[in-house]
């Protein structure tokens, strides 16, 4: 019966289904209908069943070692429900690449210190850059260096890195789009790098720290700074390099964040 | 097969306050079969690492686990690991998750695959043909058929552990067979007869 319906379509797509017995009722009938009268379905349906009866007898492998997890692999306390792995490696990569830059406009600074003061106070900025952020010396290095550096621009023989660093610092707010919350959380992680543990950055966002540096970041006109900074870099400077020296700065972000990321990225495998 | 272990919950509880033993428990419970799909999915060099990945992160992320069944979840995380990892050597031939059609996209050669001692050649040969022909399914269909043929589970626990629908499961393993039959029958004369026999029309 049905010889007319069932001939003309073959149930090609359901046969695999049909042979995990994954079928409705009234589908498997249809399709057994369809297999009484077609030879060649009749033929397909065995070659599945005799393929899925080759996968089944592909022998079972043994693990070559116990994943029981060993006190090392679960030095992290337990199992906190909370955001997805990607989302939290994106922040932390970008929280590092920013940190980074932190740290070159600091190191750079210093070395500007060096030569402007000739004195061993460079050496204890550096080491307080490596401590941790003391707010002081931040505000020394890089609220003020932009100036600085720039004034004298004309003068002295400035490297690229040299000049860029500092403004880099800036960066964050000339772009616009690396909002204070994020370079200063990235801040805190480096100003202690053994202490990279997972999850601890969310905490970290609400820490006394990213407030007060926060506040230092635009302490002379808030909000209205960072939009136009750009334009203030443009006027302080007022010659034709001024470009040049955003696209240096776009450059040693970019590479600091590349730094910084791939690091970030092979730690982060290596504890996952 | 597919049925929950009783003392399941009661393991994750315990897991979920700390204690590692009791996880422990599950990873020898289901350590064979995560670590067989890996090595279905990535070849022997890197499933060792993939599975211990996967229970590591199982660990770590169990709070997210919701009841139902907890094989269906274990093995996501496996199978995400394998995505991983399988992204992470693009840069060899790889496996392309959005290249369904890519013929060259195997991401290992499947007679690294450990031999087993068999006593029909035929057999053997048959095995490293389908293993080689596995290999070169694209991710997705792949992990399907290896869930369902392999791994023995139906079609609501293989779209639980894909996260996808009912048909898109269907489609994936309809895919996967009419591929794999197609290398099937170039080498008929390899399916030893009991085999042969089962669907035959009467």
């Amino acid at each position: 019966m049905n010889m007319f319906g069932s001939r003309n379509k073959h149930p090609r797509a359901d046969l695999p289904a049909y042979a995990d017995g994954e079928l409705t009722p009234s589908q498997s009938e249809r399709v057994e209908r369809h297999l009484a009268d077609c030879a060649a379905c009749r033929e397909e349906l065995a070659d599945l069943r005799a393929l899925s009866a080759t996968l089944r007898s592909l022998p079972e492998a043994t693990p070559p070692r116990s994943f029981a997890l060993t006190p090392g692999q679960v030095a992290r306390p337990a199992p906190v429900a909370g955001r997805s792995l990607p989302a939290w490696a994106a922040m932390r990569i970008a929280g590092t690449g920013v940190a980074a830059v932190f740290a070159l406009v600091i190191m750079l600074d210093a070395g500007g210190v060096i030569e402007d003061n000739r004195s061993d106070e460079s050496a204890v900025i550096a080491q307080r850059a490596g401590d941790g952020f003391n707010q002081g010396s931040l505000e020394s290095t890089v609220i003020e260096s932009p100036a600085a550096n720039l004034e004298g621009a004309a003068d002295r023989d400035i490297t690229a890195t040299d000049a860029a660093a500092p403004v880099a610092g800036e960066g964050g707010g000339i772009g616009g789009s690396a909002p204070d919350a994020d370079g200063d959380d990235s801040a805190a992680p480096a100003a202690d790098p053994d202490e990279a543990a997972p999850g601890d950055s969310y905490s970290l966002e609400s820490t006394p720290l990213v407030t007060d540096m926060a506040a230092s970041g635009e302490d002379s006109d808030g909000e209205e700074y960072r939009d136009t900074s750009a334009n203030v870099v443009t006027d302080e400077d007022g010659d034709g390099t001024n470009t040049l020296l955003l696209i240096e700065i776009a450059l040693g972000a970019l590479a600091a964040l590349a730094i910084g990321g791939s690091f970030m990225i092979s730690r982060a495998r290596q504890r996952i | 097969m597919a049925e929950p272990h009783a003392d399941e919950p009661g393991l994750i509880a315990n897991a979920l306050a700390g204690d590692v033993a009791a996880f422990n428990v599950l990873v020898e419970r289901y350590q064979t079969p995560v670590y067989n799909l890996c090595l279905r999915m990535l070849g022997p060099a890197n499933a060792e690492d993939a599975a211990q990945e996967a229970f590591i992160s199982a660990y770590r992320f169990l709070a997210r686990f919701r009841g139902g069944s907890f094989r269906a979840w274990l093995f996501r995380i496996a199978a995400n690991a394998c995505y991983d990892e399988m992204r992470r050597k693009k840069s060899r031939p790889a496996a392309s998750l959005d290249r369904p059609h890519g013929e060259d996209d195997r991401t290992f050669d499947a007679a690294d695959i450990a031999p087993t001692p068999e006593t029909r050649a035929e057999t053997a040969e048959l095995r490293r043909t389908l293993e080689g022909a596995l290999a070169r399914l694209p991710g997705d269909q792949r992990l399907a058929i290896i869930l369902c043929d392999v791994q023995g589970m139906d079609y609501a626990e293989i779209a639980e552990v894909m996260q996808v629908s009912l048909g898109t499961v269907k489609s994936r393993i309809s895919r996967a067979r009419s591929r794999l039959r197609t290398i099937l029958l170039e080498h008929r004369e390899l399916l030893p007869d009991s085999i042969r026999q089962t669907g035959e029309s009467p």
